[in-house]
């Protein structure tokens, strides 16, 4: 292993330029790869305050036909989904949530900033899992009651008033006062269900079919979700029959949806969304980053055995299997590429852990890197680096392997 | 030469048909990157024919009733005469030139959509459809609108003051034969409503688009809509005063009775935001193009370097026999672009099936011209990067000295 | 029955135009614990013998017996491990690799051996080097050495196996006579000491005088 290790970087030294060349493609490679998978899975791993993403459901929106064949689509108003959503056997709690929207806030410096305002029950505590650093959350009463209550993060309570120590201090949100009555930590908008920066109690909009309500569903550990769908759906049935005196029919979409398919988009209230063409592109697009490297690693390593052909030769006369020479090879190649590949996974997370451009809900809403999306970079990234790597290697390590190994040794011995 | 050139190639084609491989890879995801790029940029189009820096936007909100500072609305104090209060206000701040104020969909940069057609009375056959846009005649001044025929914004606005309608003409026809926006000015039009509204139509304005990256699916109709109909106003200041304006701007200013003002912003701040998603999706795209270009310099870089290693007596033996150094440079960039040639070709079958399916791929509206485009800008972007991968490796060779070279074989 | 038998040999290589023969019809039979050496003119296939003697390539016809075993039935594979055990090689060129060291170098025929540790090898080499007087240079890489140097580091690699045929392929042609002179006297000790069977490719009378047994080639046939 040492051995090997020095003739790898005695072999470098002779062959400065293709041996960075080499270094530099793996590198680079690994490096925009890890981009690619943590930027597409910061959308399905759970991270605080949305650690619940495994056992999450949401429900947001409600399509309906009428007798002349007109649709209408659009969100939920919180009486359409307390029909749909509440009491479903096999999940844990609801939360009913509204969407994200702008106020204008001020608190005790009178000076006014847009606070990023998310109307919610006191469920919603529940179902994510904000980290409460000052007060209390909201109660159901509270909430059912409308009263004027907030939770805010940090960030506000350091914009309104100074200092995140605001309990029982007032903010003005669009004009109106409500009270602190909870301080939570700031977290990443990219939780996009769970983000924002002042939560309302609020206690849904009680008429009409469409609003602006979300439904988050917590699942109970082990239950499926086609069995909470097939109960969702019973409830578009029930609901049917509501609606058949207005003329009206509901167009069930497969709602409601994990973490995955939301994360990937919904394309509007009036479809049920397709998550295999999305996979598809990106299927697509994760082969061709491994492949354009792995077949320009592979011409470089097929140029670098050139050199060592007479090498293999003296190795074949002295006992080395075919088997042999190509195993070494591809060893000693993905020792290379874990090289190549652990600076390029150490680029890739900084880049990722600290480029927000990446990140569209976060240029959006301004909120910045926070740890939560480490927890992004566990175990599983890792082996998928390493997995990577060595899927890397293999490709582009095969062939010349191959090649070498079926060299003939007089003639290997004697090449140049 | 050539053909002693291509018979030398062929000896090395195991190495060369890595390189080829790759290239042809490399030139079907360049040709869809550079196809959508292509079009993304032949898109582009202002969303109006004005400099929107200077024109702020904000969304008209009201109080809730139980908020302080709520009075009721009666018979002198309603809605309309808070936001007159709040309009004369902004107006009279000293950066601001022209104010108005619209629904929802007055302003641009988001997605709504109010379709509506409209036809001639008694012609319903004959329909044009529209994104109908309500505001009142100001806006077109602040978004300094024009007509067709050279009518300034304020005639426009005049227009609208009497109560027409402005229509422009749309990119993007439902139907066959659909009638031009032209052919209903000066004309009494119905538009669909119930029961349908009869509207004079003044003239042919600029369009509104939504954003940025959109072909314009309807004509915009800029319908005047009475003051109680207002979501959000539109201010143009004083060129190049934006910044004295916010300064200037108290929170008592945006405020008047029960309304207050949210969101202000440039209407540039709102396209950004707006379009985020488009300038991901560019952002994207661009670095896997510039990773597989990449990729393919070192791969040049690499090989080639050791061809030149590989080729140092061959080099010297031709310089013995008089080549001079351009012809070994011309010998190595010709190799390049051969390699290239042979990867164009054999992706020729795809690359029409790309021409030609390519908008139904990416699902974007496409120019006739963007595919063909994206395979020529490809090739000769591969091109210049060959060259660039194969230039260190060429000077090398060039650099060999016959004697030193040859003195070892 | 000698330790190496060659019975009716042939080699012929054929390419689309034409077909040379490199060996025809050779007998040879060798002896255990013999110095053999193999002379004759550019071309006449000494090399080619050698190398299949050593395994390395087939001949068309004949049979090649080593040790009691008929080689021409033998797997790759096991073409392989019978070399490893059995055969070691010395180049013209040296052959070293450059990007190990001598020690690694060295080593190289004990790692395709099953069953020594890291530990054995090191002290195997470490044993051979200092047989053959190199052990101040275990570490340095071959382009540090002289010629002799990396001919005796070869030598040490073909026997750092302990096998019972060396077969050196002009082992004297890339060195000055003084040199030379150096590598055959530690071609002789090995013979002497150990019994070990060499065979010797060599253009050099006065070294092919000082072995056992001289065979003359001219082409491709045995002529004495």
């Amino acid at each position: 292993m040492k051995q090997k290790i020095r003739q790898i970087i005695n072999d470098m030294r002779q062959q400065p330029l293709v041996g960075t060349v080499t270094f530099i493609a793996t590198v680079l490679s690994i490096f925009l790869f890890m981009v690619v998978v943590i930027t597409s899975r910061v959308k399905v791993v759970p991270f605080s305050p949305e650690s619940c993403r495994d056992r999450l459901l949401i429900g947001q929106y409600i399509h309906v036909k009428d007798e002349k064949g007109n649709d209408s689509s659009g969100s939920m108003s919180t009486l359409t989904a307390q029909k749909l959503y509440d009491g479903l056997k096999g999940v844990e709690c609801v939360s009913y949530s509204q969407y994200l929207e702008t106020m204008t806030a001020a608190g005790i410096e009178g000076k006014y900033f847009n606070a990023y305002c998310r109307p919610t029950d006191a469920e919603f505590f529940k179902v994510f899992d904000h980290k409460l650093i000052a007060g209390r959350y909201y109660t159901q009463e509270e909430a059912d009651a409308s009263l004027p209550v907030v939770v805010i993060n940090e960030r506000t309570a350091r914009k309104a008033f100074g200092t995140v120590d605001c309990l029982g201090r007032e903010i003005s949100l669009n004009h109106k006062k409500y009270n602190v009555v909870g301080v939570v930590s700031d977290h990443s908008f990219l939780a996009t269900t769970a983000c924002g920066d002042v939560f309302i109690a609020f206690g849904g909009d009680k008429e009409g079919l469409f609003g602006g309500t979300t439904a988050a569903l917590l699942v109970e550990e082990g239950v499926d979700f086609d069995s909470v769908r097939k109960q969702v759906k019973a409830r578009y049935a029930i609901l049917d029959t509501e609606l058949r005196p207005e003329g009206k029919k509901t167009v069930y979409h497969e709602a409601p949806f994990d973490q995955a398919t939301v994360s990937g988009g919904l394309r509007g209230s009036n479809t049920t969304p397709d998550t295999t063409s999305d996979s598809y592109v990106r299927y697509t697009l994760y082969a061709i980053l491994l492949l354009v490297p792995a077949i320009n690693l592979s011409s470089l390593l097929h140029s670098r055995m050139r050199k060592r052909i007479s090498e293999i030769g003296v190795r074949r006369a002295f006992g080395c299997t075919r088997l042999r020479v190509i195993t070494d090879i591809i060893w000693e190649n993905f020792l290379i590429t874990l090289v190549g590949g652990i600076v390029g996974v150490a680029l890739g997370i900084t880049f990722a852990l600290t480029y927000s451009g990446l990140y569209e809900d976060m240029e959006t809403y301004g909120s910045g890197i926070t740890p939560d999306i480490g927890s992004v970079i566990n175990f599983g990234t890792i082996l998928i680096a390493v997995g990577v790597c060595f899927i890397l290697n293999l490709i582009s390590a095969s062939l010349p392997a191959w090649q070498a190994s079926r060299l003939n040794p007089v003639e290997a011995i004697n090449a140049k | 030469m050539k053909r002693k050139l291509l018979k030398q190639m062929l000896n090395e084609w195991r190495s060369n048909i890595w390189i080829v491989i790759e290239l042809v890879i490399v030139l079907l995801v360049l040709q869809i990157i550079f196809g959508i790029m292509y079009s993304i940029y032949d898109m582009k189009q202002p969303v109006l024919d004005t400099d929107i820096d200077d024109i702020y936007v904000a969304d008209v909100n009201q109080l809730s009733e139980e908020s302080e500072g709520y009075v009721a609305y009666d018979s002198t104090h309603s809605a309309a005469t808070d936001l007159d209060m709040l309009i004369a206000k902004l107006r009279s701040n000293p950066y601001v030139e022209k104010i108005g104020y619209g629904t929802g969909n007055a302003i641009p940069y988001q997605y709504n959509f109010w379709g509506r057609t409209i036809s001639l009375p008694g012609d319903g056959k004959k329909s044009f459809h529209i994104n109908d846009r309500g505001m009142s005649p100001e806006m077109i001044e602040v978004f300094q609108i024009r007509g067709i025929k050279g009518e300034t914004p304020s005639q426009l606005a005049d227009m609208m003051r009497k109560g027409y309608i402005l229509l422009s003409e749309t990119e993007f026809s439902y139907e066959e034969n659909a009638p031009k926006a032209a052919e209903f000015v000066g004309k009494d039009v119905e538009m669909q409503d119930e029961p349908p509204v009869t509207y004079h139509v003044g003239a042919v304005a600029q369009p509104m688009r939504r954003s940025d990256y959109e072909p314009l699916y309807a004509g915009t109709c800029y319908e005047p809509i009475p003051v109680n109909y207002a979501k959000v106003i539109a201010l143009r200041v004083k060129p190049g005063t934006g910044h004295k304006f916010i300064e200037s701007l108290t929170i008592a200013d945006q405020q008047s009775g029960n309304l207050f003002l949210t969101n202000l912003s440039t209407l540039s701040d709102k396209r950004d935001i707006c379009q985020m998603d488009v300038v991901q999706a560019v952002r994207s795209i661009t670095a896997c193009a510039l990773f597989v270009l990449v990729m393919v310099f070192l791969g040049f870089l690499g090989t080639f370097w050791f061809r030149t290693q590989q080729r140092v007596p061959e080099i010297a033996i031709r310089k013995v026999n008089g080549a001079t150094n351009r012809d070994i440079y011309l010998r190595f960039f010709a190799e390049g672009m051969i390699l290239l040639a042979v990867a164009v070709v054999i992706t020729m079958p795809l690359t029409i099936w790309i021409v030609t399916n390519l908008a139904e791929i990416v699902e974007m509206p496409f120019d006739n011209n963007a595919e063909v485009a994206a395979v020529i800008i490809s090739v000769v972007v591969l091109a210049l990067l060959i060259i660039a991968g194969i230039y260190a490796p060429a000077r090398k060779a060039a650099a060999v000295n016959p004697a030193e070279a040859l003195k070892d074989m | 029955m000698g330790i190496i038998t060659l019975n009716g040999i042939e080699k012929v290589y054929r390419t689309k135009e034409i077909e040379t023969t490199a060996l025809e019809n050779v007998n040879l039979d060798v002896n255990k614990g013999e110095f053999l050496s193999i002379m004759g003119p550019s071309g006449c296939g000494k090399s080619t013998l050698l190398n299949i003697i050593g395994l390395l390539d087939k001949p068309t016809k004949g049979c090649v017996t080593i040790l009691d075993r008929d080689c021409s039935q033998l797997s790759d594979r096991e073409l392989s491990h019978f070399r490893n055990a059995n055969l070691g090689f010395v180049f013209q060129s040296f052959h070293l690799i450059p990007t190990l060291d001598v020690a690694a170098n060295v080593e190289i025929p004990l790692l395709y051996r099953k069953g020594v540790s890291a530990r054995q090898r090191r002290e195997r080499v470490e044993q051979v080097l200092e047989r053959l007087e190199m052990s101040h240079r275990i570490h340095h890489l071959p382009t540090q050495l002289s010629g002799g140097q990396s001919q005796r580091v070869a030598i040490a690699r073909a026997i750092v196996g302990n096998p019972q045929i060396v077969l050196a392929d002009e082992p004297t042609g890339n060195l000055d006579s003084k040199m030379g002179a150096e590598v055959m006297s530690l071609l002789q000790r090995l013979n002497k000491e150990d019994g070990t069977t060499i065979i010797m490719v060599t253009h050099n009378e006065m070294q092919a005088q000082e072995t056992d047994r001289i065979v003359r080639f001219f082409d491709g046939r045995i002529i004495g």
